[in-house]
């Protein structure tokens, strides 16, 4: 990369932005030190599973030992018995057309939980539209409250929740309500991403709790001990003895649609050491013939916040039908040293300045590991060091001594660069300790390798013979597929294609870069515009493009370029009504979804400011538009009746990414949507309103860009990661939908954004 | 316990266990560097503060939507652009794309920064440059060559085809040539 030009920029900055800004107390002040998510601390539950644990350590063989929690979907787990109420039916409070729902309640001997819902919040509530030259406003972060009959208020001590911009919905542990209470109210003081004063705040909403019906469904905890099987050793050196597995199951649930497991993972005993704090990014979940089986994290169970020596999780596996057992997998996972015993030091000199550097350049050992202590840097506030290991070490906390007074630093941090590199840093809140320093490690962060399974199947399933394999939605693109089609499939266009690409790229000289024309049939290529952006008309007569004064069109019979009256530099994403006479796009100076005649005439704004929240997505025939709107369980496709700006919603897709694309005639549209738990999105086809949806590619969680509709529908062309450059560099390949044919696009000079019918065409 | 010196990953799972001090961490880490990126947007040292606070916030609320296997830096700084991007179309400070543009690199490869005093007055001329070039070129010149993003990342970032974040890129690098004064483009 450019290092000047970095510098450059960051000087330019810097004559602005000063080293020493401090932010936190503006978002401390904001936040109201009120975090939305906490967990629960030193409740009964922890001291439950940490007597689990402690069995399940011992033992070494997978039974269930009893049934004494529930579980209540959207509330969590529950002590079951007497004593337990819930709330005596939904409360919905509505305010200017907002409405607040709590859904939920429960109240047990050790605890209450509340669920609740906003919905419709208003976009001209948000706290992102406040007017032009106002100061911003700040954004809602709800304080929520529980207030009793007494007066005296209570605070959730636990809970998850979260937003879609216009709602939210929480789940809040609070403490448990006295047994002679049966009232309580529920305070918001505002609504979360509101500004204040743009939508009703302090609301209030009553509640009544009443014995919990004989038929509440509390589904019961199975506790189990975890097997620890197979014991596998960590890779990071040998070990006399076989450790064992780091994950346990302790608890399982068992739904109608799936199954929550939950459990631990442990510290462990490397060569380095125990390696404490476990922290395992991904856990691959497969069945017994090795398939992924989709899971997500669960959202309604409060996990214990362990300690050093074990993290908690659960997961809900989706569906019941798999090939028992199903196996846990986790490759590696970050640990910590605690006290590696390692010090340095340095001598910064007299009045030590900002900016100042000194070599150190010294090995430690850390563990069984060689991390090289680089240079210390003198900063605003503290140091910095820098250091250079094996990739083992991803971390490392530091704490300066060999001054006295000793004053312990305010703040700080660092973390590995990914090569081996780890840079950390401590920050003094008063004077800055300078001369003969020893700089001790505290700790350090490994990565430790594993792999490491566990097993776990629903008991009474052993020995059975495993269902008829579930077939998994089959994708015409895949991974592999696309790796086979790049080593297999020459490049090529299929003879017959038809119609004509629009590509991007520079023209046959190089000198000017904008928009090209390649004919499918004779392959000849004609450079038509400067612009970006084309998108080529359903008639295929013409081409809109973002020019350097607006929105232009390109008239494949004149061979004319005009650019649109009314359309400015900031009009972009446009898509073509059915009959080729308009244009919808949304301009990004004022947020405002438009259409105009292509003549330029019928200018008009069918959203307004509200093209943050709604993207663009096409034309479902001449009198509608489709737009998607946040939801609570996703991206909702819209349509938008242009006669009189009703809208109503079409289906939902789980996914925000801004790739989906009508086909030409408004018959099917692409978009990429959740394969699943935490298996990623998939680009998908479908009906307008859903039905038939279909997946095209799933690439393991990678992004694909923008699908290109052939004018008959039978095609797309994707944009893939290119094997060669895949950070950087996008190819394509055509995708025949019917047969699932992948075919590599040869090199035409560019990227392909659009594909005109034939002249003449059908 | 010794300071507070935690890499970003155990900044994250403290705040997804609800402790506030690990929004703290990542807001010393990456204050200084968010606030300059954003500032490289907006041109307004005071919003560009309000964007990245913004950010910080963002993430505190959504941290459990964070996907843990990504790097933060990226999810962070791609919040810090689009909030730049959002302000700037509140504050209608958008410029026009009115000129022929033209490469950010011929002119920086070529400037020697071997003062301080030449290293300043670059400075004030790449500042002044880029403030003439509309928000959508000034945020990927700050994604591109400040913060290092490579332009996948930037498409993602802005929710733009590759092809679009090249062109955005190729007239920003032509436009500031030009204001910089190393050439005219050639037509």
């Amino acid at each position: 990369m450019n290092r000047i030009a970095r510098e450059l920029l960051d000087a330019a900055a810097r004559t602005q932005v000063a080293d020493d800004i401090d932010l936190l107390p503006r978002i401390s002040a904001r936040l109201e030190r009120r975090t939305l998510v906490q967990t629960l601390r030193a409740r009964p539950l922890t001291a439950v599973l940490a007597g689990l644990l402690a069995l399940a350590l011992l033992s070494g063989v997978a039974y269930a030992v009893g049934h004494s929690l529930g579980y209540i979907p959207g509330i969590g787990l529950v002590e079951p018995g007497s004593g337990l109420r819930v709330l005596a039916e939904p409360v919905v409070v509505e305010r200017d057309g907002i409405t607040l729902t709590v859904t939920q309640g429960l109240a047990s001997s050790d605890k209450t939980v509340l669920s609740f819902r906003v919905e419709n919040i208003p976009e001209s509530a948000l706290a992102r539209d406040y007017a032009e030259g106002e100061t911003p406003p700040p954004t809602c972060t709800p304080s929520e409250r529980l207030r009793l009959p007494d007066g005296t208020t209570l605070s959730p001590t636990g809970g998850q929740g979260g937003g879609w911009q216009l709602g939210f919905e929480f789940r809040d542990t609070f403490d448990p309500l006295p047994a002679d209470v049966n009232e309580a109210t529920l305070l918001v003081p505002c609504l979360l991403g509101t500004a204040p004063g743009l939508a009703p705040e302090n609301w209030e909403v009553p509640l009544v709790f009443v014995p919990a019906p004989p038929d509440l469904t509390v589904v019961p905890v199975i506790e189990i001990t975890p097997s620890p099987l197979p014991t596998v050793e960590s890779g990071a050196g040998p070990a006399e003895t076989p450790a064992p597995s780091p994950i346990s199951i302790e608890r399982t649930i068992d739904l109608e649609d799936g199954t929550i497991l939950i459990g631990s993972f442990h510290s462990i005993t490397t060569s380095d050491g125990l390696a404490t704090s476990p922290y395992v990014w991904y856990v691959r979940i497969t069945d017994a013939d090795g398939n992924d089986v989709p899971y997500e994290y669960t959202s309604d169970i409060d996990l214990p916040a362990g300690d050093e020596r074990t993290s908690a999780w659960a997961y809900k596996i989706i569906g019941k039908d798999h090939a028992w057992p199903l196996t846990l997998a986790v490759e590696s996972m970050d640990a910590t040293l605690p006290d590696p015993q390692v010090s340095f030091e340095f001598d910064t000199g007299p009045s030590p300045q900002p900016g100042q550097e000194w070599s150190i350049n010294q090995d430690l050992n850390v563990g069984n590991h060689v991390l090289r202590v680089l240079t210390a840097t003198r900063t605003p506030d503290g140091y910095g060091f820098s250091f250079q290991g094996n990739g083992a070490i991803t971390g490392i906390g530091i704490d300066i001594r060999g001054f006295s007074p000793y004053v312990a630093p305010v703040g700080g941090g660092g973390g590995g660069g990914g090569d081996g590199s780890v840079s950390v840093g401590v920050a003094y809140a008063g004077s800055v300790p300078e001369g003969q320093l020893t700089v001790f490690i505290h700790s350090a962060t490994i990565t430790v390798p594993g792999p490491w399974s566990i097993q776990w199947e629903p008991e009474g399933t052993a020995g059975q013979p495993a269902p008829a394999a579930t077939p998994g939605p089959a994708a015409c693109v895949t991974d592999e597929v696309w790796e086979q089609a790049r080593a297999s499939v020459p490049a090529s266009v299929p003879p017959d294609l038809s119609g004509r690409l629009l590509i991007f790229g520079p023209n046959a000289d190089g000198t000017k870069y904008g928009i090209n024309t390649y004919e499918l049939a004779d392959g000849t290529r004609e450079f038509i515009a400067e612009g970006s952006w084309p998108t080529v008309s359903p008639d295929g007569t013409k081409v809109v493009f973002m020019g350097n004064d607006g929105l232009a069109v390109y008239d494949f019979a004149s061979g004319e370029t005009l650019t649109i009256p009314g359309t400015d530099p900031t009009d972009y994403r446009m898509v073509w009504s059915p009959d080729s006479q308009k244009i919808a796009f949304i301009r990004s100076s004022t947020d405002q979804v438009m259409t105009i005649n292509v003549d330029g005439t019928g200018q008009r704004q069918v959203r307004d400011n509200s093209a943050v929240y709604h993207a663009l997505v096409g034309w479902a025939d001449s009198d509608h538009l489709l737009l998607t709107e946040p939801g609570r369980e996703g991206v909702i496709i819209q349509s938008l009746d242009l006669s009189d700006g009703s809208t109503s919603n079409l289906f939902t897709m789980s996914s925000n990414k801004a790739d989906t694309v009508v086909s030409q005639g408004g018959q099917w549209i692409a978009f990429t949507s959740s394969l699943g738990g935490m298996l990623g999105n998939g680009l998908y086809v479908s009906h307008l309103d859903g039905s038939q949806r279909r997946l095209v590619a799933a690439l393991n969680g990678r992004a694909l860009y923008f699908p290109v509709w052939s004018p008959d529908n039978r095609w797309l062309i994707l944009g893939l990661p290119d094997p060669n450059d895949p950070i950087d560099e996008t190819a394509q390949a055509f995708v025949e939908l019917n047969t699932c044919r992948v075919i590599p696009l040869p090199d035409l000079g560019g990227e392909v954004y659009s594909w005109g019918r034939a002249q003449g065409g059908p | 316990m010794p300071g507070v010196t935690l890499d970003d990953d155990e900044a994250i799972r403290r705040m997804k266990g609800g402790d506030i001090g690990g929004l703290e961490i990542l807001v010393r880490r990456y204050q200084v560097r968010a606030v300059r990126a954003a500032f490289l947007v907006t041109q307004d040292e005071p919003l560009a503060e309000d964007v990245v606070q913004d950010a910080f916030l963002h993430l505190h609320q959504r941290i459990h939507h964070f996907d843990d296997r990504r790097p933060l830096e990226p999810y962070l700084m791609r919040s810090v652009i689009n909030g730049a991007l959002n302000a700037m179309r509140r504050e209608r400070k958008s410029t026009s794309l009115d000129a022929d543009p033209g490469p950010l690199e011929s002119r920086l490869q070529t400037a020697s920064v071997e003062t301080e005093v030449e290293i300043a007055e670059q400075a004030r001329e790449v500042l002044h440059a880029l403030s003439q070039l509309p928000p959508r070129q000034r945020a990927v010149i700050a994604q591109r060559y400040y913060l290092e993003l490579s332009e996948q990342e930037m498409a993602q970032a802005l929710e733009a085809p590759p092809g679009t974040i090249k062109w955005l890129l190729h007239a920003a690098r032509l436009r500031l040539r030009e204001l910089l004064g190393s050439g005219r483009s050639t037509p």
